[in-house]
C-alpha cells in the first residue's frame, strides 16, 4: 500500500500530471493495483461548456491511459529499488500495442488499474493490464512500453534553437 | 457523422473533456473514399498539465500525441451532431523522438473508409519541423455513442 505522499516522491511527474492517488497492492517485479479518483475539478474539465451531452464529459482516454501508465511506472520503479537508476534518467513512453477502450469514466468514478510486468529487456519495460470501474472493465492494455532515457540527452534538444540543425536523438526503439 | 471541410484555424472550444488543446490548425480533404487530414500543434510549456511533465524540464507526453490524434479525427467531423468519433482501439503507437517547447508537430493522418455506425481505421505519422518523425500511430475510431451504448437511452 502506498499513499499519495509516497507516490508524489516516487513518480517524476508533478502536479497536476500525477494521475495516481493510491496504490492498493504491489508485488515487486510482478503486479500492482493503483487507484485514481476522477473529479470534475481537474484541468481537463475547466474549459468545457455546461449543458453538453453526458458522454462529452467522459474522462479523456489520453489521461486514463497515462494514469494506467503511471501505475505501471510505480510498479517498475519500486521493483528496481536497489537498481542502477540514475537521477539523470527518466522513464519515457516509447510505445503501445492493442489498447482497447471499452467504456468511459466520469467525475465521481474511481479507476482501478491492474498492471502486470510482462518483461524487462535492458532498460526497456513491457507492461500489460486492465482499467476497471467497480466490476466493469473499461480498458484493456495489451502492451505499454517504457524506457529509461538520460534526461540530459532530451534536454540538449531544448537548448538548440535551430530545429533544422538538430540531430535526431535515440529515444524509442 | 458527416465530414467537415475544415480549412480554418481551429479556435472554438472543444466539445468534450480534454487535457489541453492538442491541435491548433487542421485541414481535411477527401481522397477517394478516404480522408486525408493534416493538423499542427506548437508545443507550449504553459498548456494545462505541462507544468507537471516534468516539473524541472518540459517534454510533450507521448500520450498527448494520442490526444492530438483524437482531437484531429473528431474535428474532421461535424461537431454539432449526436455522433462523433472516439478512439476505440490503439493498435500500435511508437514514440521515436521528443517534442519540446517551441517544437511544431505536424500530424498527417489517413482516415477510413468511413461508414455510418461502424468503426474505421486511422493511420497517422507525426513529424517535427526538422523532419524527424516523432510518432507513428495505428488506431480504430468509432462513434462515441457506440463506445458507451447505455447512454443511448438516458441522454436527452
Amino acid at each position: 500500500m502506498l499513499e499519495y505522499s509516497q507516490i508524489r516522491s516516487i513518480l517524476p511527474q508533478g502536479h497536476p500530471m500525477v494521475l495516481v492517488d493510491r496504490v492498493e497492492s504491489l508485488e515487486p517485479g510482478v503486479s500492482i493495483v493503483g487507484i485514481k479518483a476522477i473529479t470534475g475539478s481537474e484541468p481537463c474539465y475547466r474549459n468545457l461548456d455546461n449543458g453538453l451531452r453526458p458522454e462529452r464529459y467522459a474522462y479523456p482516454t489520453s489521461l486514463l491511459v497515462e494514469s494506467f501508465g503511471q501505475t505501471a511506472a510505480i510498479l517498475w520503479l519500486q521493483s528496481n529499488k536497489s537498481g542502477k537508476r540514475h537521477q539523470d534518467e527518466v522513464l519515457v513512453f516509447v510505445g503501445a500495442r492493442n489498447l482497447q477502450i471499452e467504456g468511459h469514466a466520469y467525475p465521481g468514478d474511481v479507476l482501478r488499474h491492474v498492471a502486470r510486468l510482462d518483461r524487462v529487456i535492458s532498460d526497456t519495460v513491457f507492461v500489460e493490464g486492465e482499467v476497471w470501474l467497480n466490476d466493469r472493465r473499461i480498458a484493456s492494455i495489451g502492451s505499454m512500453i517504457a524506457a529509461l532515457r538520460p534526461r540530459s540527452a532530451l534536454m540538449k534538444q531544448a537548448i538548440s534553437d535551430d530545429a533544422g540543425e538538430r540531430p535526431p536523438v535515440p529515444y524509442g526503439d | 457523422m458527416t465530414v467537415q471541410d475544415v480549412k480554418e484555424v481551429f479556435v472554438s472550444a472543444l466539445p468534450f473533456a480534454a487535457p489541453l488543446r492538442a491541435i491548433e490548425e487542421i485541414s481535411v480533404e477527401r481522397a477517394g473514399d478516404q480522408l486525408k487530414l493534416r493538423a499542427t500543434k506548437v508545443i507550449d510549456a504553459t498548456d494545462p498539465y505541462m507544468s507537471g511533465h516534468f516539473p524541472d524540464f518540459t517534454i510533450f507526453p507521448g500520450i498527448f500525441i494520442i490526444e492530438s490524434l483524437r482531437q484531429a479525427v473528431a474535428s474532421a467531423f461535424d461537431q454539432s451532431g449526436e455522433m462523433w468519433p472516439e478512439l476505440r482501439t490503439l493498435r500500435s503507437a511508437r514514440f521515436m523522438a521528443p517534442l519540446l517547447p517551441g517544437d511544431r508537430m505536424t500530424l498527417n493522418a489517413t482516415i477510413g473508409p468511413v461508414s455510418e455506425r461502424s468503426s474505421f481505421a486511422v493511420e497517422a505519422s507525426c513529424e517535427r519541423s526538422d523532419g524527424v518523425v516523432v510518432a507513428q500511430l495505428k488506431a480504430e475510431f468509432q462513434s462515441a455513442l457506440q463506445v458507451e451504448p447505455q447512454l443511448n437511452t438516458n441522454s436527452g
